[in-house]
């Protein structure tokens, strides 16, 4: 009986974890712009404090949302962005970001993300100027 | 002296129609025509061909990727002959101008996640033509890019989807002036079609339904005229954003049902006019947010679940002579909703009287319900819907307002439904 009682408990204690969750795309809206999710490589999400997920289309949707909500990066638990052309979420604070025209985000904000280092990953068709990576901070500013 | 001016006129005008049509005779007999019959035949004749051929293609299956045309000249399908991308690329690219491409059938362009491939693209050119072609399982169909005064006419697109996500739009424009998109179908794309930074266009008698997003999307499209269009049956219905001077007339919504959904969503459209629409089986019929000076006159709104939504940081909209009936709510806000104009509607819900029988209800109608702010702050109680609590939660606040916004509300409500809307 302790037993399951026990399992009931972390059943209890595991359903509000506060943690992003996985979009779903093709079917989550983007909680600023409305449009439907479709791009993984540009998608990020916020989870505030309460364990709410809020989900985004476009990293500029994000920022502008947080603007216009009056709120600050330390309401949030979680700020994470998928990385460039990957289903994988990263640590916004620690991202390098990369601007470009030529990335035709869904609502050309027109940045991508990446963890370490954008060489890592095949951008030649993009025509992007690898020495001006960006951070979340310089970022943050530009919307 | 008056009769010999005009008479001198007269004659120069008839001495340049003639100079005319010396000319095009003239260029008609140097324009050779081409007639091919398989790939090294289609390939030899776009490079040695010059402005003003026509290439006759015949009835056959080509093998062609990549194939670029950067000659003003005319590509003709005899018995629709196919152009197949085996999957490994883009099929057309034109960057020359006065291009017609006419009676081709498009199939199996490739697909990638960093270049938008597409069965026909148009690069930098204007008056290019694409009439009566077919385009299945495409990444994208048509791609216009930075283009003026393009025609897209008669074409069917339809796309088949093995993974949802990685489908491109049916129809793609970018950048582009004067464009007319006429009588085109698209279906199973991930927007039917789609414009971005287009200006003084026409979109009309288009088709656009089962794309896996929107059936139309446009962003940032200015002076856009869309008319005669329907949109049945999309993943998320119809969004358009960010845009000034739009003209919706004569239009079609329908069967858009899901949780994000809606007939149309606008987003952000200033001075812009909506007439003689249908709004039919939405789960929302139109969402309004951000929008300013929008005029939505002679629509119906029937069967919807919510037929207009209108968020609290709209302004200046007016909502005249249109039909609401069927819907279960026939309006919705999540605030106080000021300087809207609404006047002169019909609205099946109410429940006045016309005791000086000018057509005219003698008491406003307020189209928000108690019910519906209700749900607003807790959409659990939606189950409670239709029950005698609901009913009467909403009678007492019709005697009693106080919780629905006072200036939203229609002084004028009609009595009979307008039965002789021009339709499409």
């Amino acid at each position: 009986m302790r037993y399951l009682l026990f399992i009931v408990f972390i059943w209890f204690a595991s359903s509000c974890n506060i943690e992003p969750q996985p979009i779903k795309y093709t079917s989550d809206p983007c909680q600023f712009c409305k449009m439907t999710i479709m791009k993984p490589g540009f998608a990020c999400e916020l989870v505030n404090s309460k364990g709410k997920n809020f989900k985004f289309d476009d990293i500029s949707c994000l920022i502008k949302y947080m603007k216009i909500e009056g709120t600050s990066q330390s309401d949030y638990e979680f700020i994470v962005v998928n990385q460039f052309q990957k289903e994988e979420f990263i640590d916004a604070k620690e991202g390098l970001y990369l601007q470009s025209e030529n990335f035709k985000s869904p609502m050309r904000g027109d940045i991508a993300a990446f963890k370490n280092s954008p060489i890592q990953i095949d951008i030649s068709d993009y025509e992007v100027d690898l020495k001006k990576v960006l951070t979340w901070e310089e970022i943050f500013d530009l919307f | 002296m008056h009769f010999q001016k005009t008479y001198h006129l007269y004659f120069k005008s008839v001495l340049l129609k003639v100079l005319l049509l010396i000319c095009l005779v003239v260029s008609n007999i140097f324009a050779k025509k081409i007639n091919v019959k398989n790939k090294s035949e289609l390939l030899k004749a776009i490079q040695e061909c010059s402005d003003g051929d026509i290439i006759m293609v015949s009835k056959g299956r080509y093998e062609i990727n990549n194939l670029t045309i950067n000659k003003s000249i005319q590509l003709l399908g005899i018995g629709l002959p196919i152009f197949d991308g085996k999957n490994k690329g883009e099929i057309l690219a034109i960057k020359a101008s006065n291009v017609i491409i006419k009676d081709l059938r498009f199939e199996h362009v490739g697909v990638t996640s960093s270049i938008d491939w597409a069965a026909i693209k148009v690069i930098e050119a204007s008056n290019v033509q694409i009439i009566e072609n077919q385009i299945f399982d495409s990444f994208f169909g048509i791609y216009l890019s930075a283009s003026q005064n393009c025609l897209i006419k008669n074409n069917q697109i339809k796309g088949s989807p093995q993974n949802e996500q990685n489908t491109g739009n049916g129809f793609h424009a970018w950048k582009c002036d004067k464009i007319r998109v006429e009588n085109n179908t698209v279906e199973g794309h991930r927007d039917g079609f789609y414009f971005e930074f287009v200006t003084n266009s026409e979109v009309t008698n288009n088709l656009s339904f089962h794309n896996i997003r929107y059936g139309l999307h446009f962003m940032f499209s200015h002076k856009n005229n869309y008319s005669y269009n329907t949109f049945d049956n999309n993943g998320a219905g119809v969004a358009v954003m960010y845009t000034k001077m739009v003209t919706m007339k004569h239009n079609v919504f329908k069967n858009n049902w899901g949780s994000s959904s809606y007939g149309i969503l606008l987003k952000d459209i200033t001075d812009s006019e909506m007439e003689n629409n249908v709004f039919e089986n939405n789960t929302m019929g139109i969402l309004m947010e951000g929008c300013n000076r929008f005029v939505i006159k002679q629509n119906d709104f029937t069967k919807n679940g919510v037929a207009i939504r209108m968020q609290a940081n709209c302004e200046s909209n007016e909502l005249t002579e249109n039909n609401f009936k069927n819907n279960t709510f026939d309006m919705a806000t999540n605030g106080t909703v000021v300087s809207n104009t609404l006047n002169n509607n019909y609205w099946d819900k109410y429940d006045g009287y016309d005791l000086n029988k000018d057509g005219i209800g003698d008491y406003a109608y307020r189209p928000i319900s108690l019910f519906s702010t209700l749900i607003e702050r807790m959409p659990q109680t939606m189950m409670l819907l239709r029950s005698f609590t609901a009913t009467l939660l909403d009678k007492i606040e019709k005697v009693l307002p106080s919780f629905t916004p006072e200036n939203l509300k229609d002084i004028n409500p009609k009595m009979n439904p307008f039965l002789n809307f021009e339709r499409a």
